[in-house]
Parts: structure tokens; sequence; C-alpha cells
């Protein structure tokens, strides 16, 4: 039961975009076409997960034993950064199709609030290993969800008669704040 | 003593960020299209297609 | 001539190239820390030091730095900064530390703090540099207190501590992330209807004087 609150939360009732607000700049930037979004949700997926456990196995076995728990922020940025280098050699050299569809956002990735936003969050909830793994993939669906359903609204948007100087950004966070007020229902799911 | 190991530690991984970046900026990207316009987040440094990268490259 | 060019890159950062409403970086804080004029300030004092900092430093040893590992060699320094700053504000600011504890650390991550770093400290000097960063980390912070200020105000009615409409008639949606949402797209159109008026007017400008030229 504790482990389907803590899905739960992390993808819907307190989804990384909409309620914790990491992870907005490329909400707006990579959303406009849908099958991007869900490139986008996937290269995010498997960053979040491995960063966040990394960031898990890192402060419970090097910062805390030897005390220097203020190595926080650097090494967790260091460490994702180098996760996200190596993979995205990886994928060049042995999976060009898989580079095309999620390389391209992983260094994107890198620089984005919700990996760093996630990785500290596990580690100000306390949790364990496999609470931290659960965590983790809500946050990831969650993202992928809202990036997704945001992509396909904006398509339509483009279409749409809109004014010359709310065009782009401005009209598609208004959108973001209707979809934030839709998601505040979900908070009777926990 | 404490303070070594911090410093030792940082100064691992910083070893690793920079081992893994070079790797993979010398890395080829494949001959692949990618479609540059629809591309929202190139404009980030980090972007991979970020032009600096670009002139580097062809720099080489 | 020099004060000239330093007074344009100065408001450059605060005008043409306002972070938050005309380059779009530096989002997260934006909506996160605008809850409150005070936790503005704070978020928007603590990004001029950090980029001040850093633009100095880098522009510094630009010279000293092989290219190919330049922007590691950012990121390592810009993280040091942060977590200098992180012990600061937990050491003398700590209420202004509790109502922000998630956002200080993601100013690693701030898009705009690399982003200048690579596009104008790497390649000009030291003095320049911390003027440009001076600019952008003033820019960043006049574009949160726009919107704290109209999220505090509507949401709460009071502005640090000082009540100005009275709490009956207050939105409290606005203190929340769907107020948010809703100021930042608001306050980004406006900024834009500002500058199509103003690339209007220069249209026009530049059109009335093409057809004197061709009648003279």
């Amino acid at each position: 039961m504790d482990l389907y609150v803590i899905f739960m939360g992390a993808a819907l009732v307190n989804n990384i975009i909409l309620t914790q607000f990491l992870g907005i700049c490329p909400f707006l930037g990579v959303s406009k076409k849908s099958d991007q979004a869900i490139g986008m949700g996937a290269a995010v997926t498997f960053v979040i997960f491995i960063a966040s456990v990394l960031a898990y196995c890192i402060y419970s076995f090097i910062l805390v034993p030897f005390e220097i728990e203020y190595m926080q922020t650097i090494a967790f940025i260091l460490v994702i950064a180098s996760l996200v280098q190596f993979v995205e050699m990886v994928l060049k050299k042995y999976s060009p199709a898989l580079y095309k569809s999620l390389g391209v956002f992983l260094p994107l990735i890198t620089t984005n609030c919700a990996v760093l936003g996630t990785a500290n969050n596990v580690i100000t909830k306390e949790f364990d290993l496999i609470q931290t793994m659960i965590y983790s993939l809500g946050i990831s669906i969650g993202f992928t969800l809202v990036m997704y359903i945001f992509s396909t609204i904006r398509e339509r948007l483009e279409q749409a008669p809109v004014s010359r100087s709310f065009n782009g950004n401005p009209i598609a966070l208004i959108t973001a704040a209707i979809m934030a007020l839709a998601f505040f229902g979900l908070g009777g799911l926990v | 003593m404490k303070f070594l190991i911090a410093f030792g530690f940082i100064l691992l991984i910083v070893v690793l960020f920079i081992t893994t970046y070079v790797l993979n900026n010398r890395t080829e990207k494949p001959d692949i299209d990618i479609d540059i316009e629809g591309c929202g987040g190139c404009h980030n440094i980090n972007c991979g297609h970020h032009p600096t990268h670009l002139t580097n490259k062809e720099a080489k | 001539m020099k004060t000239n060019s330093l007074f344009n890159i100065f408001t450059t950062g605060i005008f043409k190239e306002n972070p938050i409403f005309v380059l779009f970086l530096g989002m997260c804080p934006a909506l996160g820390v605008t809850t409150s004029v005070t936790n503005a300030i704070g978020m928007g004092v603590g990004v001029i030091f950090v980029l001040l900092m850093s633009n100095v430093i880098i522009s510094l040893i630009r010279n000293i730095v092989m290219e190919e590992i330049r922007i590691p060699v950012f990121i390592v320094i810009i993280a040091s900064l942060v977590t200098l700053l992180e012990m600061f504000m937990k050491a003398y600011t700590l209420d202004l530390y509790n109502s922000m504890k998630v956002f200080i650390p993601l100013i690693t991550v701030n898009c705009i703090i690399l982003g200048r770093a690579e596009a104008f400290a790497s390649k000009n000097g030291p003095v320049k540099s911390a003027v440009d960063g001076v600019g952008m980390g003033i820019g960043f912070m006049i574009g949160l207190l726009a919107i704290s200020f109209f999220r505090e105000l509507l949401g709460t009615g009071a502005i640090m501590g000082v009540q100005i409409i009275p709490v009956a008639f207050t939105i409290p949606i606005f203190t929340t992330a769907v107020g948010a949402f809703l100021t930042l797209g608001v306050l980004t159109g406006v900024m834009m209807v500002y500058q199509n008026y103003k690339k209007d007017n220069k249209e026009k400008l530049e059109k009335a004087q093409e057809a004197k030229s061709e009648v003279a």
C-alpha cells in the first residue's frame, strides 16, 4: 500500500511538472509534436530512474559514512552528467535508431531541474532503495503523461486563431494552468 | 582526514565527468536526419546540435 | 565609448534579452519561488551572486582551459559556487533557506548561468563579463519580482506583511501552481505585445523613410 501511495503521489498528485515546477524547460521546448514528447519522456524515464538509484547509493554509501553531505549538489550533478554522457556515447555507437528517437534529448536532460530535483527529493524524503525506484518511475511516468497530453493540445493550438502576441509560449503557459487545475482533482487518489 | 577523502572523491568524479564528456564528444554522430527545426531545445547549450559543438567539429 | 558599451551590456540583460520573458530560461524557479516577494528577492540575489562570480571566474580562466573540456569545467565551477551559496544561506538566512529549500541546489542547472558562461564570459574580459552577469541577474530578479508581486498581491492581499487588499477579496488560487502558470503566461504575453508594438513602429518608420527617399 505504501508503494502505491508513493507511485500515485509521484505520478499524479505531486506531478513533477504541474505541481513541483521541475522540468519546465523541456515542457515548453520539446512539446510541439507528440512523437517528440514520447521520445523525451522515454529518455527522461531512463535518466531519472538510473540517476535516482545512483544518487541513493552515493548518498548512503559515500556521503553519509564520510560525513561529507555538503558535497551533495556537486556530487549529484557530476554523476548525473557523466551518466548522460556515457549513455549518449553508447547510443551513438551501438544504436543509431534509438539515438535518433531519444538520444537527441539526452543532453537537455543533464541540466534539467527534473533529474536533480528528483535525486534531491529522494534524499530529503529518506526513501530506501525500493521506494526510490518506485518513486522515480512514478515521477517519470507522470512527466511523460503530462508531456504527451500537452503536446497533443499544442498540436491543436497551432491551428487555432490565437492573437499574435499570445501565440507560442504565453498561450501554452495558460493552457498549462488549466491542466494544473484539472490535476488538482486527482488529489483524492491518495 | 575526512577533508582529504572528500577532496579525493570530488576529484575522482570530476575526472570521470571530463573523461566521459571528451569520449562522447569524440564519438561520431550517426548519419541520420534529425529535424533541427522541430527540436525545441536545440538552443540550449547542452544540446548536441547546438552551433557551438558543430563549429568545433568542423574546425577539426 | 567604453562606458557606453558597458551600459549597453548591462541593459541588454534587463530588457532586450530578459532571461525570463524573452529567452525563456530559468523557468523552474520563476514558477516555484514566486509565491512571495521575499522569496523572489532571496532567489534573485542568490542568482546575481552566482552569475557574477561564475562570469568573472570563467572569464579569468578562459585562456587557460582547453577548448574541449570547457563545459565540464564550467559545471564544476557553478556547482561549487551554488554549494557555497547554500551553506551561506543555511547559516545566515535560515527562514529564507527553509522556504525555498528545493530550488537552491537547482540554481546549478539554471540555464541562464551556463548559457551566459558559454555565450559571453568565455569570450570577453572580466569587467564586461561581470557587468553582463549583474545585468542578467537583475533582469532575472525583475522578472521574478513582477511575477511574485502579482501572485502575492492577488493571492494573499499582502506584500511582505503589509496588507493591501483585504483578505476577503483575495483569489487564493494565485498562490498555487495554477496561478503560477497563469501569471507567467499573461505577463509573457504582455511583454510580447510591447515588443510587437515596438517592432511594428520600427517597421512603419523604416517604410516612411523609404517612401520619403523614393519621392525625393
